[in-house]
């Protein structure tokens, strides 16, 4: 019996070594095929070792190096491309912690913020975003606060992914946050801007948000609000020709309200 | 009656410009990217799905080279065509840390809607 426990324990023990042994070993393949040299194999490996170490995703950086090696990138602006990768990491979890001390809720946060980051949000506003949150601690509890910083975060990034400036996205979000938004207002927000943003400027429909927000719109009626605008006058071009015609800008009358919207499934 | 087939064929010539160069559809289960390139002789298909492995794509009559991935809730994509990395328009992109971009793919912003002229 004590046999079968030690047995078990050490299959429990040796699991995860056996797994990152052969990630490490589909890894070392594929660059030595890449033509990596033994010195900057031992580079990659060390860079994983450290992330994992500071509890960052070591799974970010590996496929960094895979996307590099399909891109035919050189061995030397892959390192540095992973760098950029895990100080980008260490970065967003370094702000996740200023909201939140739940490991997981980090790592969802984090990752959330490191992704907004990747594409044209700014470290600065990112941290303005997290001062704003941290401003809102007193009217709401811990687990209202961090649904609100995740849907805070959630939109930040698919504003930046979307090409909005990264100025233009602290300010609206950060403005929503300031006004009182709670995360199911966030959510319909960025429902409401994912499915307004298929038609016309981006940017433009950003500080439309923006505005009716300062005037205190509500977020189920941003939607009616920013198409009355546009049909009043404020026409905004054709945007970056990304949208196709895709029609209407989201109803009127405030049709997304409720959060659950189209764009629910995003994480 | 000139003047209807005039329109007409300036209608059809306008066409093409009208259908997306790049969309993506669910089918089965399964996310189909379409990227019209005929003049491509080789189109491959790469996401952080897998770690970035190289998926042939396959040209129809019309010019369309589509590939199949597994659905997934988001990941990162772009295209080798012709040896040479190639990003279609696409609405949701981030830094691929190499100097140039990637293609983002989000469940609920895309496909809910599966409008081919959103998913560019």
């Amino acid at each position: 019996m004590k046999n079968f426990f030690l047995f078990v324990w050490l299959l429990f023990w040796a699991s995860p070594l056996a797994f990152a042994g052969g990630i490490e070993a589909t890894l070392s393949q594929a660059m030595a095929t890449a033509g990596f040299s033994a010195e900057q194999v031992a580079r990659v490996q060390n860079i994983i070792e450290t992330a994992q170490q500071k509890g960052l995703p070591a799974e970010a950086v590996s496929s960094k190096v895979y996307e590099g090696i399909a891109k035919h990138v050189a061995p030397d602006r892959i390192i540095r491309a992973l760098n950029r990768v895990t100080s980008r990491y260490e970065y967003g979890y370094s702000q996740a912690r200023r909201l939140t001390k739940e490991k997981k809720q980090i790592a969802d946060l984090g990752n959330t913020m490191t992704a907004g980051i990747a594409a044209v949000l700014t470290r600065q506003d990112s941290a303005k975003l997290v001062n704003s949150l941290q401003a809102r601690s007193g009217q709401l509890n811990r687990e209202e606060l961090y649904l609100l910083a995740e849907e805070t975060m959630l939109t930040a990034r698919d504003l930046s992914r979307q090409g909005i400036p990264s100025a233009t996205t602290a300010e609206l979000v950060g403005k929503a946050v300031q006004k009182g938004f709670v995360a199911r207002d966030m959510r319909t927000m960025r429902n409401a801007f994912n499915l307004q943003g298929r038609a016309g400027n981006r940017e433009s429909l950003a500080r439309d948000y923006s505005v009716a927000i300062e005037h205190g719109v509500q977020a189920c009626d941003l939607a009616g609000q920013s198409a009355g605008a546009r049909e009043g006058g404020g026409g905004h071009g054709s945007g970056n020709g990304d949208s196709g015609g895709a029609g209407g800008a989201g109803g009127s009358g405030g049709g997304n309200s409720g959060g659950s919207g189209n764009g629910g499934g995003h994480h | 009656m000139m003047k209807a087939l005039i329109l007409i064929m300036l209608l059809w010539a306008m066409l093409p410009g009208c259908v997306s160069r790049h969309y993506v559809e669910q089918q089965a289960g399964r996310l189909v990217f379409f990227l019209r390139l005929p003049e491509a002789s080789h189109v491959q298909f790469c996401s952080s799905t897998d770690n970035y492995v190289l998926h042939d794509a396959v040209k129809n009559r019309s010019g369309i080279w589509q590939v199949a991935v597994g659905p997934d809730v988001e990941f990162t994509y772009f295209y080798i065509v012709d040896g040479s990395v190639y990003l279609p328009e696409c609405r949701f992109k981030e830094v691929d840390d190499f100097g140039a971009e990637n293609c983002v793919y989000q469940l609920g912003t895309v496909t809910l809607l599966s409008e081919k002229s959103y998913v560019k």
